[in-house]
C-alpha cells in the first residue's frame, strides 16, 4: 500500500514536471539543436518559477497582464501573466542556423537578409522584418514553413523569433555566468517587436520602401537611431516613441531588480543595471511623460492585419 | 646506425617539429589581429608612413583613452574578488556597433562584479570603504576621457547609497559628497527608474 503511495507520488511529480516544462504555448522548431532546445525549455520553466512581488513595479500589470485579467477579482500570477505575454507574440522558436529563403518564398532584399550571427546576439524577432519585407513588396500574405506546417504570415503578430550565438553561451568571455533572468529580458523585448497594433501606416511603408528613416516606428516597435551625445550615438539602440521594446523590458527588469523574491543578489544587480540601461535608450523627455502616465497606458493590442478585411486595398 | 640513435633522431625532429609548429601558429595569430581595416584598405603596403597614419586612425577610434589603459596593480581585495574595473564607454560602443541589437557583455560583467564586493563589504568596513573608493570614481570620473556610461554611472551611485545606508557612520559624509558631484543626467536616469515603482506616481 505504502509503495504503491510512493510510486504514485514519484509518477505524479513526473507528469507535473512534465506538463510545467510543456505549459509555456511558445512551439520549438524542430530543427533546434539539443542545446537551444533544452535552454528554451530550462528558461521558461524558471520564468514559471518566478517570485515576484507586484507591489515594487506600478507598471508591471498594465504590461504583461491582458485587461481582462486585470479587471477580474481573481488576478492571476505574475509569473502566469509573463507567460501569456511570451505566449501571445512568440508562436515559434527557430534556430540559430535557420536559412530564411528555404522557409520564405518573397525573395529577400539583399541589403535586408537577416542575419544573428555577428555579434553576441541572444535572439531576434525574424516574424517583424519578413512583415516589412512582404508588405515593402506590395504582398499581404505569404507562407513561412515551420514544423511541416505553413503559417501565414500578415503581420508582426505571426511570432517568430530566431535564437542568436549567444541563446546557448553560458558565460560572457570574462567568465561571468549568464542566466536564464537575463534571456528572458531579450525574449520579452523581442516579444514586443511582434505588436503592431495600429498597423502599418502608408507613410511607414512608404518611407521604408524609399529607404528613409521611418517616422512612425510603433508597427514592430522599431528602434530609432540614437541622438547626438548618446553613448550609443548614430547606431539604431535607442527608442524615440512610447512603449517600445526597451521600455517593455526596462519594466521587466526593474520588476525582477525591486521585486524578486526568488532571484539572488548577483541576478537583482544584473536586473537593476540593465533596467538603467534600457531606460538610457529612452528619449528622456518622452520617457519621463510615460512612465508619469502622461502618455496614456500602453497599447498592448497586437495587430489590425490579422482580421482579413484590413489591410488589403 | 644503431636503432638506438635511430630513434634519437626521430624525436629530435619530432620536437623540433612541434616547436616550429608551434612558433608558426603563434605567427599565424598575430595576422590574425591585425584589424580587418587595415587588410582591406587600398594601401601601398611600401608606404609606411601610410600605413602608420591608417594604424593611428584606427587605433584613436576603438582603442581607450590612454588615462584608462594604465593598469592599477591588483590589491590584496582584488586578488580575492577580482578586479574592480568599469566598464568604459568605448567597451559598450565596442559591442553594440558589432551588432546594434547586441546586450553589452561588459554590462553582466560589472553588475557580477560589483554585486560580489558589495557581498563582501557587507560585513567589513575597509572592504566597504575600498569599494566606496571604486564607486566614487565611477560616479565621478576625474579625467573626462574617463567618461562612462549614464547607466554605469546611476548604478554605482545607486550601489553606493546603499553601501552607506549599511555603514552609515563610516560613508555618510563621503556618499552625501558623491550625491552633490552626481551630473544631471544621471540624476534624471535614476529619478526616471525610481518613477517605475508605484509610489512615485
Amino acid at each position: 500500500m505504502l509503495k504503491g503511495l510512493w510510486v504514485g507520488c514519484f509518477l505524479g511529480a513526473i507528469i507535473s514536471t512534465f506538463l510545467g516544462g510543456c505549459r509555456s504555448g511558445v512551439k520549438l522548431d524542430p530543427s533546434l539543436s539539443q542545446d537551444e532546445r533544452e535552454r528554451v525549455r530550462v528558461d521558461l520553466q524558471a520564468l514559471g518559477r518566478l517570485s515576484i512581488d507586484p507591489h515594487q513595479s506600478q507598471w508591471f500589470g498594465p504590461v504583461f497582464s491582458k485587461p481582462e485579467v486585470q479587471a477580474s477579482a481573481s488576478k492571476k500570477s505574475l509569473p502566469t501573466q509573463l507567460e501569456n505575454y511570451l505566449n501571445d507574440r512568440i508562436q515559434y522558436v527557430l534556430p540559430e542556423t535557420m536559412i530564411v529563403e528555404g522557409r520564405f518564398r518573397i525573395p529577400l532584399m539583399p541589403e535586408e537578409r537577416l542575419s544573428a550571427t555577428s555579434g553576441f546576439v541572444v535572439a531576434h524577432n525574424v516574424g517583424t522584418s519578413l512583415f516589412y519585407q512582404l508588405r515593402m513588396q506590395g504582398e499581404f500574405e505569404a507562407l513561412f514553413s515551420v514544423d511541416q506546417k505553413q503559417l501565414i504570415l500578415r503581420s508582426p503578430r505571426v511570432g517568430l523569433v530566431q535564437l542568436g550565438p549567444g541563446f546557448t553561451e553560458d558565460r560572457t568571455p570574462a567568465g561571468t555566468p549568464i542566466d536564464s533572468l537575463f534571456r528572458m529580458g531579450v525574449l520579452i523585448h523581442e516579444a514586443r517587436h511582434s505588436d503592431c497594433p495600429s498597423g502599418l501606416s502608408e507613410q511607414a511603408l512608404k518611407e521604408s520602401i524609399d529607404r528613409k528613416p521611418v517616422s512612425d516606428k510603433s508597427c514592430g516597435h522599431l528602434h530609432a537611431v540614437c541622438p547626438p551625445g548618446h553613448i550609443y550615438q548614430g547606431r539604431s539602440s535607442c527608442d524615440a516613441h512610447p512603449w517600445g521594446a526597451y521600455a517593455i523590458e526596462a519594466i521587466f527588469l526593474q520588476g525582477l531588480a525591486e521585486g524578486c523574491r526568488s532571484c539572488t543578489a548577483s541576478q537583482k544587480a544584473t536586473a537593476k543595471l540593465l533596467a538603467l540601461d534600457r531606460l538610457s535608450r529612452l528619449d528622456p523627455v518622452m520617457a519621463e511623460k510615460m512612465f508619469a502616465g502622461k502618455l496614456g497606458l500602453p497599447n498592448m493590442a497586437g495587430s489590425p492585419e490579422e482580421l482579413p478585411s484590413r489591410g488589403k486595398p | 646506425m644503431k636503432k638506438k640513435d635511430f630513434f634519437f633522431v626521430v624525436s629530435l625532429f619530432a620536437v623540433w617539429g612541434g616547436l616550429y609548429s608551434k612558433l608558426k601558429q603563434e605567427e599565424l595569430s598575430v595576422i590574425a589581429t591585425i584589424p580587418e581595416k587595415i587588410e582591406s584598405s587600398p594601401l601601398e603596403l611600401h608606404n609606411p608612413s601610410a600605413l602608420e597614419a591608417e594604424m593611428s586612425t584606427f587605433f584613436e577610434s576603438s582603442a581607450e583613452p590612454k588615462a584608462a589603459l594604465v593598469t592599477p596593480p591588483e590589491s590584496g581585495t582584488e586578488k580575492r574578488l577580482g578586479v574592480f574595473r568599469t566598464p568604459s564607454r568605448s567597451d559598450l560602443l565596442k559591442e553594440v556597433t558589432e551588432q546594434p541589437h547586441a546586450a553589452p557583455l561588459a554590462l553582466l560583467n560589472f553588475a557580477d562584479q560589483v554585486s560580489t564586493w558589495f557581498a563582501g563589504a557587507e560585513s567589513s568596513v575597509p572592504l566597504a570603504i575600498e569599494l566606496m573608493s571604486h564607486l566614487e570614481s565611477c560616479v565621478e570620473p576625474k579625467a573626462e576621457t574617463e567618461k562612462l556610461s549614464l547607466a554605469v554611472q546611476a548604478f554605482c551611485w545607486e550601489t553606493a547609497a546603499r553601501l552607506s545606508h549599511l555603514h552609515h557612520g563610516q560613508l555618510k559624509d563621503r556618499f552625501d559628497h558623491l550625491d552633490q558631484m552626481i551630473s544631471p543626467q544621471t540624476r534624471k536616469l535614476l529619478e526616471l527608474y525610481r518613477s517605475l515603482k508605484p509610489s512615485a506616481s
